[in-house]
């Protein structure tokens, strides 16, 4: 995904400031038209994030109704996107933690038995040992990996969503691709042809 | 070729291959739509979460919090902060003494941002941040259950939010005045004082506040 020019920006923000004076002036119209704005790109997040579609949908609809309810009291007129992002992945990362912890607890329940994603053992190796790497990242390495290499966020948007300073996420990046190429390096002939 | 070449080269390679983790489908925007509007419809109902998930928010918040702490014993705006109580506490008292401890210090920098006497550095804005990611626990926290606090956090959360991202060189007059209307057309810092315990307590178990 290519960055946002700022032309672009600019008429995004100007119009996500007017439909959201509509919004708050009673207009449903408007409140439909900001989500069909904003929802592919913060559902690709929260899916990318989340893996699983039942997730990502039950994730995007908690972002939406909880941005919509606290929309009267937004008053960072120029950054609803930056606002919008925090609050999503604020709601993926609350409900991805859930989700873990009752696996876990559920795992333990079954004695320790492995939870194996049989759909994934037909795939090449490189491949799959990528994803076991990536989901193997600390929380804050896998989200700014995800943000900036899969879905083109700029280390300013990243900052702004998840309330860190410009330089962590870059640091955080460089950190997660290291380890990244760390996984890989079995695979060293293979992955760097 | 050089180290920095060679890991900008397999970096490349790194993005290429990772394209299809977790390639998302094309949204379900009209589902998604219609579950949004029927949920802001119905009256809100909040879940309350399994215990055993409590010692792990409560952990965390603590973490956070003796974070902050140190960072007010620093140098920074540092109210007083009340003790844990002498009454026999409930099972939740740590992340309850974390809560308040968390609250006071909102309370004072919130109040540092409506007076204008607070510096927006670099300082100031690793507070605001700090205190960003501990609202953002509590709210997934069983204390986050409540629904008065649960109203304040999601007040706290948009507005600490709004602050961890002024800008310092530019003064950010301009956006600390949005944020300060925002303060006082939502009643934030009278509803976070009366959530603070008076005395020297943790705050009031569920129900109390």
């Amino acid at each position: 995904m290519q960055d946002p020019t700022p032309a672009f920006e600019l008429r995004s923000a100007v119009d996500d400031r007017d439909l959201i004076a509509r919004v708050r002036a009673g207009d449903g119209a408007a409140e439909r038209l900001l989500y069909d704005r904003h929802v592919d790109r913060v559902f690709r997040l929260v899916y990318r994030l989340a893996g699983d579609p039942d997730l990502a949908r039950d994730l995007t609809q908690d972002t939406f109704v909880r941005v919509f309810e606290k929309l009267g009291s937004f008053r960072g007129e120029s950054a609803f996107s930056t606002w919008l992002h925090s609050v999503a992945t604020s709601v993926a990362l609350n409900g991805l933690r859930r989700v873990r912890r009752l696996r876990r607890y559920e795992a333990d329940l079954a004695d320790g038995a492995a939870v194996a994603d049989r759909s994934r053992e037909a795939e090449p190796d490189l491949k799959l040992r990528l994803r076991q790497a990536i989901d193997g990242l600390s929380e804050g390495y896998r989200t700014v990996f995800v943000m900036h290499e899969l879905e083109g966020y700029t280390h300013e948007e990243i900052a702004g969503a998840l309330g860190v300073e410009v330089g962590t996420s870059k640091a955080q990046l460089s950190r997660a691709r290291a380890r990244l190429r760390e996984a890989l390096a079995d695979f060293a002939g293979e992955w760097t042809r | 070729m050089t180290v920095d070449d060679r890991d900008e080269m397999l970096d490349a390679r790194l993005r290429e291959l990772a394209r299809d983790y977790h390639e998302p489908p094309t949204p379900p925007r009209e589902e998604m739509w219609a579950a949004i509007a029927a949920r802001r419809a119905a009256p809100r109902v909040l879940v309350r979460r399994r215990p055993w998930t409590w010692g792990l928010a409560a952990a965390a918040v603590l973490v956070v919090g003796i974070g902050l702490g140190r960072w007010s014993a620093r140098g920074g705006p540092s109210p007083a902060v009340p003790a844990v109580a002498d009454a026999p506490a409930p099972t939740d008292a740590p992340l309850r003494v974390a809560a308040t401890q968390y609250l006071t210090r909102a309370e004072a920098l919130l109040t540092g941002v409506r007076s204008g006497s607070v510096p927006v550095d670099a300082q100031f804005l690793a507070s605001a941040r700090e205190l960003l990611s501990m609202t953002r626990l509590l709210l997934d926290s069983p204390l986050g259950q409540d629904p008065q606090l649960h109203e304040l956090l999601e007040d706290l959360e948009l507005v600490l939010a709004q602050v961890a991202q002024l800008e310092p060189a530019a003064g950010g007059t301009q956006d600390l005045d949005l944020i300060t209307d925002g303060l006082n057309q939502r009643g934030v810092l009278p509803r976070l004082r009366s959530a603070i315990p008076a005395g020297p307590t943790a705050l009031a178990p569920r129900g109390d506040l």
